[in-house]
């Protein structure tokens, strides 16, 4: 490995021929990573963490596909970002077609989802609405029997406000109106819902 | 040029006592090479279906899902059942 010095473009380490006192890490010619007093530390691409490799793509930090969780309260020390697929259970009777998607970021502990479905055929759905399949399991208070209130909307018909709650074993999620009430069941209906909670892992 | 897809389940976590965190890993490669990826995640309890799963998540299910965790998810569930809104 070549270690350079008031080089104008190499690979290794290069200062720069100004005053300022920059130094930077160049790869084939391309700088990496600049330090400078004044404006500190400068990636310019991507930064693996935790032997993950950098992404090429963008400009971030690449954390491990699997994550090493830190017992230091101040580390961040997960993301991911992905797809799950919402499952519609009613307490009465049975849905007989639906369709359904959703989306999630997770950052560190937190969690955010965001998931809709479409009553295509009802058949005898009735009752309130139990939303599963969630891509992370929320904890809680010890003891809750709620962890975490979101909100949603009926978005085909009624245009209603909706209140997301995971209930407190953290893997299913109860839509209510703002009063309690069910949802409506009813073919052509579609709700979407979002709501943020911590993993329990 | 060759593009290729990848998919395989690359997690499956048991949380707490009863719920098993599943994640499918989607990759897209050129010539070898790694291009993206895309993550789908679910949830399982011992009340969920499970017959359409890949074997190495049913294996994990029934070695976690005991006839004592069984029985624990259930009287979870009915103490949960018992509350307003449940």
């Amino acid at each position: 490995m070549s270690v350079l010095i008031n080089a104008s473009t190499s690979t290794g380490l290069v200062q720069s021929a100004d005053t300022s006192g920059e130094i930077e890490l160049q790869s084939n010619g391309t700088t990496a990573l600049k330090v400078n007093t004044n404006e500190g530390i400068q990636i310019l691409n991507c930064l693996g963490v935790g032997n993950a490799t950098p992404s090429t793509s963008g400009a971030g930090i690449t954390f491990p596909a699997t994550a090493s969780a830190s017992s230091n309260a101040n580390t961040l020390d997960d993301y991911e970002e992905g797809t799950w697929t919402p499952t519609v259970t009613p307490s009465s009777g049975s849905l007989t077609a639906y369709t359904s998607s959703g989306v999630y970021v997770k950052v560190g502990k937190l969690v955010t989802i965001t998931g809709d479905f479409q009553l295509t055929t009802v058949g005898t759905a009735s009752g309130s609405v139990s939303v599963g399949g969630v891509p992370f399991s929320g904890t809680g208070p010890s003891g809750a029997y709620r962890i975490a209130i979101g909100s949603g909307r009926e978005d085909n018909i009624l245009a209603v406000f909706y209140q997301a709650v995971l209930g407190g074993g953290g893997n299913n999620i109860l839509l209510q109106t703002a009063a309690g009430a069910n949802i409506t069941w009813t073919n052509g209906y579609g709700y979407i819902f979002t709501i943020t909670y911590q993993a329990s892992a | 040029m060759a593009l290729t897809e990848k998919v395989e389940i690359d997690r499956i976590e048991v949380v707490n006592q009863w719920i098993i965190q599943v994640r499918r890993n989607t990759t897209i490669e050129r010539d070898g090479e790694f291009v993206s990826n895309s993550f789908h995640r679910w949830v399982l309890t011992p009340d969920s279906d499970i017959s359409d799963q890949e074997q190495k998540v049913k294996d994990i299910c029934n070695a976690a899902w005991t006839p004592e965790v069984r029985q624990a998810y259930e009287t979870f569930k009915a103490e949960q059942a018992n509350r307003l809104g449940a």
